[in-house]
């Protein structure tokens, strides 16, 4: 049963008659009463609406193929629906978008027909008419009234601040040092006209369409031509992380990916914090014992070799150099690699890691390796002078450094 | 069978019926159609809910509690005299109160309610909600959405056909927008959106502060009591902006010498940022129903907060239009909720009407995220009921093991919009076993099924053997167990509620009380004389002297509040 029988309508019914059919069988199949039956009937009335959707869109190619697809969807606005109301604001948007040099003058006409009164009669009819508690009638008041005067000078300043804002884009990312200065971005906040909703969302797109085309193109030789902190900036202001599958839907892969994997969540604002921190104190002490057994394995082989194979029983040369190796070759090379972890670090399920989570170069595992190095020497160094100072004073580094001492307490003989 | 259509707010809840073929909105025991949705719990552990509670924050603050409805569906308690109470058992109390005014307005017992819940409140706070009701002796028939029941009340009104229009509801606590169409007796929900955590008491909040700064006091010095009465200056000051584009604001604590002007300006500008976020969810339901604001043919405003000229004029200048609000903003809710009443009880005259709504947020389940290895991202979300989809709905999902031999399947179920679950709200979680096989040759079917009043239910289906769990979801953080309630009803059983004849007798003195002690020397003396006559007065128990003197007492009372702003 396709979506037309469910209906029970001709197939390619225009938009009026999907909804009366779909009104009259919402009434007999209520959402609460027959949820299985609802939803058929609304998936077929989405369906209709979308075939409808499809036709009109070929019917209306004339105007739609002068339309190139970069621009955004809608240059100026003329809606024919004139407000029956004299005194409140007319919705119809006479400003015009224009793009650069060239004003494309489209203008889109909603064409849903008027002559709806026939069937308001026979549904009015059958209404309850409800008698609740009004307001007081509206007399516009003072504030209204300068809301509409507030209204209209915005309106016609739209195409104006449309311009200007295309302008000032343009020449800032034309400056590569200056378009990635947040502060640079200050006029978008200072607009008026940004106060609007439409204009706003137009911006939004606009300014989504020109940072991901940057960054596309810069991205081919690894870099961004719109850093982070631009983009992040944007992104608060604009909100296009809230609306990611809107853009996912309308722009190529390649675009959303020039934006969307820079942006920061929200709540990670120091870069790095948003690691968990932990030691994992058993693991690592595991993985260092399981390392060190390694170690000793491989280098009481190499000492019993250099002991026998020379004549010179240079054993201690061959332990010390395969220390040097072990821990500013091998380790270094292990830890970048792509399991980015040591033997013991990998069976017990580790893995280095820099701040932002990314797998560590050969010089920074080096470094960090060399750092091992240091702290160990200072570990045993410190150990090494309490070993000498408690034998020869009899006290201890921080009784030394701190000039104080510990004896019993005399008292409780 | 009557159903009651509640209202219940975050600063004022309102009750209403559908009765004789349209809307008959309940009034208290005062004879006001608004409830302030506040508790005092009085040294003999009775209940006093409305608005004698809101006096009593200033002379009470430790016994009164409001703006609870903020902490619905969380663990929160909230200590009121000796006890601690949930936001649940608080809710309990206004909508019992409500139930008792509409018995007696109605002269029939009512058991049938269905309340109202903001858009974007979620299954938690739902349920809550819910629980609330049955507290309170009532079975919840249905929840609706706040700008549907709105919509509903506008529907019926203004019988706008083939039209489109947006609601935005700004309540004391919470904001929803909602697009919506309505056609052939159809009121068809577009798209919905929201932010639970905006509302008339954050703009509140700010002007107090802008108050503070004014008068170079500090917020963490003031006691509760001071800091109440500022509060409650400053919404009175919050309403003559509406009107005057200065407030002149005498002394309110003893410390203070000079009065202090805030202009409208100053409070628009410290405002600012929560105007601007109103724009967030309504670019969202834009761009969801596929419209542009121009398409709209209506903007309706809802709420108490939306009185606010700067809302209003924000509005304005988004849509470029003038909004509409025909009908009392603050009632509307209760109205559209006593027809969806009339509409659940069945009623000839609403038999043309048919409403659809939506679901306002994505649900999913996290699945395992295999580019994630440093575990920065967490899992992925897993959409399975898109935002938007019309409901009641059901959709079904496959999910794969990723591991060999892997023992069970957990489903950690969320709630929200981002690309990663650990950025959305987790709803709970259910583990199913399967057995042992190569990774992607087990799987389970969820199945997301989402009911009219907006409660999620999962089917679970292990693919290989069949075996199916339907479960509802356990372990939602902050919902309450089938024990807990029971303590809880026992808890409750305890207290008992202030008569409600003596409610206009309590308010003056309630009022009195305040004045008395936001005032010094002379007015004390004048205030305090009076109450002592008025009390006398209550003592004689006669029925006509004490009616009259309830309104002298009350003038007397207003004169005072009164000359205190300009």
């Amino acid at each position: 049963m396709d979506c037309w029988e469910v209906l029970g309508i001709e197939p390619r019914s225009d938009k009026k008659t999907i909804k009366i059919a779909y009104a009259k069988l919402l009434k007999k199949t209520r959402p609460d009463e027959d949820p299985e039956g609802f939803q058929r009937l609304h998936s077929a009335y989405k369906e209709a609406q979308s075939w409808e959707d499809y036709y009109y869109e070929e019917d209306e190619s004339e105007w739609d193929s002068t339309k190139s697809a970069s621009e955004p969807a809608v240059l100026s606005v003329d809606n024919s629906e004139s407000p029956n109301d004299v005194t409140l604001a007319s919705p119809s948007a006479d400003y015009v978008f224009s793009e650069d040099v060239k004003p494309l003058e489209v203008t889109v006409t909603y064409s849903e027909s008027m002559d709806n009164d026939s069937v308001t009669e026979t549904i009015e009819s059958t209404l309850p008419s409800v008698d609740l508690i009004e307001e007081p009638v509206q007399q516009l008041s003072k504030e209204d009234l300068q809301l509409l005067d507030d209204i209209r000078e915005q309106e016609d300043a739209l195409a104006e601040s449309w311009e200007s804002f295309r302008e000032q884009v343009n020449t800032l990312v034309a400056d590569h040092k200056a378009c990635n200065v947040v502060a640079n971005w200050s006029f978008l906040e200072e607009m008026p006209a940004m106060q609007d909703l439409e204009f706003r969302k137009n911006v939004a797109d606009s300014l989504f369409e020109v940072v991901s085309e940057l960054n596309e193109e810069s991205l081919k030789k690894k870099s961004l031509y719109i850093k982070r902190p631009v983009i992040n900036h944007l992104n608060n202001l604009f909100k296009w992380d809230k609306h990611w599958q809107e853009y996912e839907y309308r722009y190529s892969a390649s675009l959303h990916e020039a934006v969307f994997p820079y942006l920061e969540e929200t709540e990670k604002v120091v870069p790095g914090s948003y690691i968990s921190r932990e030691v994992h104190y058993y693991r690592r002490i595991a993985a260092f014992a399981i390392d060190v057994a390694i170690f000793a394995v491989i280098g009481f082989l190499l000492f019993t070799i250099g002991n026998n194979l020379t004549s010179t029983e240079d054993g201690v040369l061959w332990l010390i150099g395969w220390g040097f190796i072990y821990q500013l070759v091998l380790t270094p090379i292990q830890e970048c690699s792509h399991h980015q972890a040591t033997i013991g670090k990998r069976i017990m399920n580790l893995q280095v890691i820099d701040m932002k989570g990314k797998r560590l170069g050969f010089f920074h595992a080096l470094g960090r390796s060399f750092t091992t190095i240091i702290c160990c020497s200072l570990f045993k160094f410190v150990l090494w002078i309490n070993l000498i100072l408690s034998w020869w004073k009899n006290e201890l580094l921080q009784d030394r450094l701190s000039r104080s001492y510990i004896v019993l307490n005399a008292r409780k003989d | 069978m009557t159903i009651l259509g509640i209202d219940l707010g975050t600063t004022n809840s309102a009750c209403g019926v559908w009765r004789d073929d349209k809307v008959e909105l309940i009034p208290n025991s005062l004879g006001d159609f608004l409830t302030p949705s506040a508790i005092y719990i009085d040294s003999d552990e009775r209940v006093h809910v409305g608005k004698v509670a809101r006096e009593r924050s200033v002379t009470h603050p430790n016994d009164t509690a409001q703006v609870f409805k903020r902490y619905m569906g969380s663990r929160k308690q909230i200590k009121l005299g000796k006890r601690e109470y949930t936001a649940v058992e608080l809710s309990s109390f206004v909508l019992s109160r409500l139930k008792e005014d509409a018995e007696k307005h109605l002269g029939e017992t009512v058991t049938q309610a269905v309340i109202s819940v903001p858009a974007y409140f979620n299954d938690t706070q739902r349920k809550a909600t819910k629980q609330a009701g049955e507290m309170a002796g009532l079975s919840v028939e249905r929840l609706v959405n706040e700008p549907t029941a709105a919509a509903i009340a506008y529907g019926l009104h203004d019988k706008p056909e083939h039209s489109q229009f947006m609601v935005l509801d700004l309540g004391g606590g919470t904001f929803d927008v909602s697009i919506m169409e309505y056609f052939s007796g159809v009121l068809e929900v577009h798209a919905s959106s929201g932010d639970n955590f905006l509302g008339g008491e954050d703009f509140l909040d700010l002007l107090v502060d802008l108050y503070l700064q004014k008068a170079s006091l500090k917020r963490e010095k003031l006691s509760r009591q001071e800091l109440q009465k500022i509060q409650m200056q400053m919404e009175l000051a919050k309403r003559e902006f509406n009107v005057a584009d200065t407030v002149n604001i005498e002394p309110i604590l003893a410390s203070q010498t000079e009065s202090i002007t805030v202009t409208r300006d100053e409070f628009v500008k410290a405002t600012e940022s929560l105007l601007q976020r109103i724009q967030v969810p309504v670019e969202t339901t834009l761009r969801d129903a596929n419209l542009r604001a121009s398409d709209l043919d209506e903007v309706i405003l809802v709420g108490g907060a939306t009185r606010m000229q700067s809302l209003r004029s924000a509005v304005a200048k988004m849509f470029r239009r003038l909004p509409m609000a025909n009908l009392d903003p603050d009632l509307v809710v209760a109205m559209g909720a006593a027809i969806q009443g009339g509409l659940k009880a069945k009623d000839k005259a609403l038999d043309d009407v048919v409403l659809t709504d939506v679901c306002p947020y994505t649900l999913g389940t996290g699945t395992h995220n295999e580019a994630d290895v440093s575990g920065v991202q967490g899992d992925l979300f897993s959409p399975i009921l898109e935002r938007n989809t019309v409901i009641p709905a059901s959709r079904v999902s496959s999910y794969y093991t990723v591991a060999n031999n892997q023992k069970a399947l957990q489903f950690n179920i969320y709630q929200g919009e981002s690309r990663l679950v650990k950025n959305n709200i987790p709803l709970g979680e259910i583990t199913v076993k399967i057995p042992k096989n190569k990774k992607g040759e087990e799987g389970a079917e969820v199945r997301f099924s989402y009911d009219m009043n907006g409660l999620l239910e999962v089917d679970i289906k292990v693919i290989s053997t069949g075996e199916t769990y339907n479960k509802m979801i356990q372990n939602a953080p902050g919902e309450l167990s089938e024990a807990e309630l029971e303590a809880s009803r026992k808890k409750l059983s305890k207290l008992k509620f202030h008569p409600r004849e003596e409610e206009t007798n309590q308010l003056l003195i309630a009022r009195a009380e305040r004045l008395f002690e936001s005032r010094l020397a002379d007015d004390r003396v004048t205030i305090q004389n009076s109450l002592r006559w008025f009390e006398e007065l209550l003592e004689k128990q006669d029925k006509r002297e004490i009616q009259e003197g309830q309104v002298e007492f009350s003038d007397f009372l207003e004169r005072f509040e009164q000359d205190r702003l300009f």
